[in-house]
């Protein structure tokens, strides 16, 4: 089953984030809770856990890039 | 103009697949929301012969105006008052925002003989205001801003006395290509926000609102720092409404906008352009607008066109005017 | 109750792994603390950042400056005896994320006791007498917060603006960029109104705070670190932090344009490339191309060799070596902008 990873809201005023770094790659099992992307907004930099165990199927926003806030980042299949 | 896909005449491919999920999409989505009839106060009466005698410069010259591609309700209005909004580099955009009826695609190199075309077009047709906007060109390096600048050097020879708005994109951030055109000294700088951040993954998939905003604030500070002979350049934004905003969402906005140094902020209604844009949420009745113009105008933007059928550039020139009559100095 | 801890050390990889250790171990989980220490002169830039773009890299490099990366986010600051860093390590609440005003209050009013009043500018930086003294970032981990900052004391200012570079136009803009202002020495604002401090005053005076009123209602005791701690943080931490992987690897790949250097010029010929595109991923260089494309014989032998050279300051040194000693001194500088 596929599940969708998305940017999460950190901070009310949050709008967007940079991703700074895929701790995860792509085909790589994913356990629930584990730390599997970070994002940096506004000097924050945060670590954000995975919902689900899974495998990591795509990523579909690479580091270094910005996104907003709901965006689909990766794929996850469950 | 998006094309209804066609029956398949073969074993259905890739392609043929993702345009049936796509418009299933659509169906569920207009279930869901049930398409809303349109209120009375968005029914709209064309005027054929005030525009004829645009459409045909406009094809004599090759040219676009995203009036037409926009399928915009004011058409016949704008022109008359010798205000016309030209589109360049192409009809084809990098990007696939949900609210817009251009053509996404693959786009061709920027064509050379554009702003010469562009400018006779608009002394021909006599225009006092000239906006010019574009398609997203996120293929080219500087995003299409040398374009943009050879078009304003052109309308400058051609028209000297007419003032020119520049409705830009946000060109990746690529700030050293916001300045060549903030140099070029436009009028008007306009950057559209479109709609609240809450919206942006949904609506705006490809832009940041931080980044919007920043192109706003950068145009801003340079307004300051280089005045031009007739007056400071105003920086400009709008936002549709209708796309499943809050009031609060957009009180934030109104709150950045400021912070930003924005000047004019134009407010319209949505309206969907075919079932695989996004659906309208709702309907913002002419009351509504006129408290949203309120609460702007209270927040402290100096001008603010807030109404069901108002686009970015709807009375621009007026907006101009009125904003440097108000900045003016008494005479001395 | 919280512990402060005021570190002996003044090795800026030291205390960054001794950061990661408090924030990643979520230590303030249980109980809040306050780490506060001084660097040798060091260029602390942020995660997501490219210090090639940030930092004069070879000046620094030259100038016995080093060079880290930090695991929260923002821009490049410069560390010497002169500043003053502090971390807060709390447990994670919403309203604190984000929240860089509770964090700086305890300096704020310091400075109000001295007759000083600061604001708090884009967030995260503070302003006395409208220049910027402190930039503070965070991290976020599941149950806790660490909120750091830097208070600009006594720095060598001359050396800071020489190695930061302001946010002028990038062609390729991945990475996050520095939002260096008009920094100013707090000492100076300070002398300035009357009053005669040194770092140890100040730093005296922030502890004072600290431990009468304290955070968000908690005060904060002296306290101490474990033997066993700091050798956990050396053994499992440090590395990562000298690691070149950790530094240089983790910027995304970018282009890099340098120029040749104008004296060597009338050396080379006119034939020879003034400008040349390098491709840099994972801090090597891919290629080194003629800007201008061109591929004459001259273009093509210096792209080979600088092709696949690591692009730090020892290894480039080393691959141009063949061009002689003076050149290659005449060449480095222009690896960084």
């Amino acid at each position: 089953m596929k599940m969708q990873v998305k940017l999460p809201q950190l901070a009310p005023e949050m709008a967007s984030a940079v991703i700074v770094a895929w701790l995860k790659a792509e085909g790589e099992p994913v356990a629930a809770g584990e730390a599997l992307f970070e994002v940096e907004t506004d000097k924050v930099v945060s670590s954000v856990e995975a919902e689900a165990a899974g495998t990591l199927e795509k990523i579909l926003v690479p580091a270094g890039e910005a996104c907003s806030v709901g965006s689909v980042v990766a794929e996850i299949e469950g | 103009m998006q094309k209804e896909p066609k029956a398949p005449v073969h074993s259905p491919c890739q392609g043929c697949a993702e345009k049936r999920q796509a418009s299933q999409r659509a169906r569920q989505q207009s279930a869901e929301f049930p398409t809303l009839a349109k209120p009375k106060w968005l029914k709209v009466k064309y005027n054929p012969g005030a525009t004829r005698e645009v459409v045909e410069l406009m094809n004599q010259y090759q040219l676009n105006t995203v009036c037409k591609e926009a399928n915009c309700p004011n058409l016949g209005e704008c022109y008359s008052r010798r205000t016309a909004t030209f589109m360049i580099l192409g009809e084809q955009c990098t990007r696939s925002c949900r609210f817009c009826n251009v053509l996404s695609g693959r786009p061709a190199p920027p064509d050379p003989a554009e702003p010469e075309h562009l400018a006779a077009a608009a002394k021909t047709l006599g225009l006092l205001h000239v906006v010019v906007t574009s398609v997203t060109r996120d293929d080219l390096p500087d995003g299409g801003a040398s374009q943009f600048v050879a078009v304003v050097e052109a309308l400058r020879r051609e028209l000297p006395q007419a003032t020119i708005e520049l409705l830009i994109p946000d060109l990746r951030g690529r700030w050293e290509a916001l300045e060549t055109i903030l140099a070029a000294g436009p009028d008007v700088l306009n950057h559209n926000v479109e709609t609240v951040p809450e919206l942006y993954h949904e609506i705006r998939p490809q832009a940041i609102y931080e980044r919007s905003l920043e192109v706003l604030s950068r145009a801003a500070d340079y307004a300051v720092e280089h005045p031009l002979p007739r007056g400071r350049m105003l920086v400009k934004t709008g936002l549709m409404l209708g796309l499943g905003e809050s009031d609060e969402q957009l009180s934030r906005v109104f709150r950045d906008l400021v912070a930003h140094r924005v000047d004019v902020l134009t407010l319209g209604q949505y309206l969907q352009p075919s079932p695989q844009h996004a659906p309208v949420r709702r309907y913002v009745s002419p009351e509504e607008f006129d408290r949203y113009r309120e609460e702007a105008l209270a927040a402290g933007l100096s001008f603010v066109a807030a109404a069901p059928f108002v686009r970015s550039s709807y009375r621009a020139e007026e907006a101009l005017a009125q904003v440097r009559a108000e900045s003016s100095a008494p005479a001395n | 109750m919280g512990k402060f801890i005021f570190s002996k050390e003044q090795s800026a990889a030291y205390h960054l792994a001794l950061e990661a250790y408090l924030h990643e171990q979520a230590i303030a989980r249980d109980e809040s603390f306050a780490l506060i220490y001084v660097n040798r002169p060091t260029v602390v830039y942020g995660r997501a950042q490219n210090p090639y773009r940030e930092v004069d890299w070879v000046q620094a490099t030259e100038r016995g400056v080093a060079l880290h990366r930090r695991i929260s986010g923002g821009g490049a600051v410069y560390h010497d005896e002169g500043v003053l860093n502090y971390a807060f390590f709390v447990p994670r609440r919403q309203a604190l994320v984000l929240n860089y005003a509770y964090f700086l209050e305890p300096l704020r009013a310091v400075l109000r006791e001295l007759g000083l009043a600061s604001e708090i500018l884009r967030k995260s930086n503070l302003y006395v007498a409208g220049r910027k003294i402190s930039g503070n970032a965070q991290a976020l981990g599941a149950e806790v917060i660490m909120s750091h900052g830097t208070i600009l004391f006594s720095a060598n200012t001359e050396l800071l603006e020489a190695l930061l570079h302001s946010p002028s136009a990038q062609v390729d803009r991945v990475a996050v960029p520095s939002d260096i202002a008009c920094v100013k020495n707090l000492r100076e604002i300070l002398a300035e109104r009357g009053h005669e401090l040194s770092l140890g005053d100040l730093t005296q005076l922030w502890l004072d705070y600290l431990e009468r009123v304290g955070l968000g209602g908690e005060s904060f005791q002296e306290g101490s670190l474990s033997p066993e701690l700091e050798t956990l943080v050396r053994q499992d931490y440090l590395p990562r932090f000298l690691s070149r992987a950790w530094n240089f690897g983790r910027t995304a790949p970018f282009q890099l344009r340098i120029s040749t250097p104008e004296a060597l010029r009338a050396d080379y010929g006119e034939k020879f490339p003034r400008h040349w595109q390098l491709s840099i991923r994972e801090a090597v260089i891919e290629s080194c191309r003629a800007a201008d494309e061109s591929e004459g014989a001259a273009a093509l032998a210096f792209g080979r060799l600088l092709e696949n050279c690591p692009l730090g300051y020892k290894e480039l040194r080393q691959a141009l070596a063949p061009l002689g000693d003076e050149s290659v001194s005449l060449w480095l500088p222009a690896f960084s902008s």
